[in-house]
């Protein structure tokens, strides 16, 4: 199990290479990149913070899951933080698995639970002004109330 | 404790040392900081809580020494 959170880029090959195994079939990687656009309006950079010993903490947590849930797997989560640009790996995942469907199932369980339960958060810059994603949201929500 | 993001922003730091009475919850602690800032306030049903890295109920009450985190709304990822 191979879990960072770190400020360099992030290396796939690396994540890859902590999870191949003579008995895995399958190997699924995944990685989520800045966009260039979101809502309509033009991204130029996005910022990432993390609460740096939870969230990899919480990445163990999830790649423990993994490991339970599907026998024989492995995995690697990687999460960058700073600055970003266009284009640059924000997260990678890779699973290992002894046949393919666990290897995907896998992995998007770890991308999907990443999102729910690690303590990241990200700030999206325009061409005019910067948005704490979701908290901004939940402002609106909640001011509403 | 310790403020992240839009809340660390907002306290102008992103840690601070605060002496509470015993038996003051995650939610007390929230409301003391928030009163300062009126965006947080509005977050009161939003806010994650961690004591020691662990997610904790709002209610949760604190014991010496811990270390408290006040989080908005988590959007790591991609």
């Amino acid at each position: 199990m191979l879990i960072r959170v770190q400020e360099q880029p992030l290396d796939l090959a690396e994540a890859v290479r902590a999870v191949e195994h003579p008995s895995a079939g399958g190997l699924v990687t995944f990685s989520g990149v800045v966009r260039d656009h979101h809502d309509g309006k033009r991204v130029v950079a996005i910022g990432y913070e993390a609460y740096g010993t939870m969230a990899e903490a919480k990445m163990r947590q999830i790649a423990e899951d993994v490991i339970r849930r599907w026998p024989d797997s492995r995995i690697a989560i990687l999460h960058r933080t700073g600055k970003l640009e266009i284009g640059e790996a924000s997260v990678v995942i890779a699973v290992s698995a002894p046949h393919r469907a666990e290897a995907f199932d896998a992995c998007e369980y770890a991308i999907d639970t990443l999102k729910q339960i690690v303590p990241i958060w990200k700030k999206e810059a325009y061409e005019n002004g910067e948005v704490w994603l979701e908290y901004e949201h939940r402002l609106a929500q909640d001011s509403a109330r | 404790m310790r403020l992240f993001a839009r809340y660390r922003e907002l306290a102008g730091t992103g840690s601070l040392e605060l002496d509470v009475p015993a038996k003051s919850t995650a939610l007390d602690v929230f409301d003391r900081v928030a009163e300062s800032y009126p965006d947080m306030r509005s977050m009161r049903q939003s806010t994650l809580m961690a004591i020691e890295s662990e997610f904790v109920k709002p209610q949760t009450e604190l014991t010496d020494g811990e270390e408290l985190a006040l989080m908005p709304p988590v959007s790591g990822g991609c």
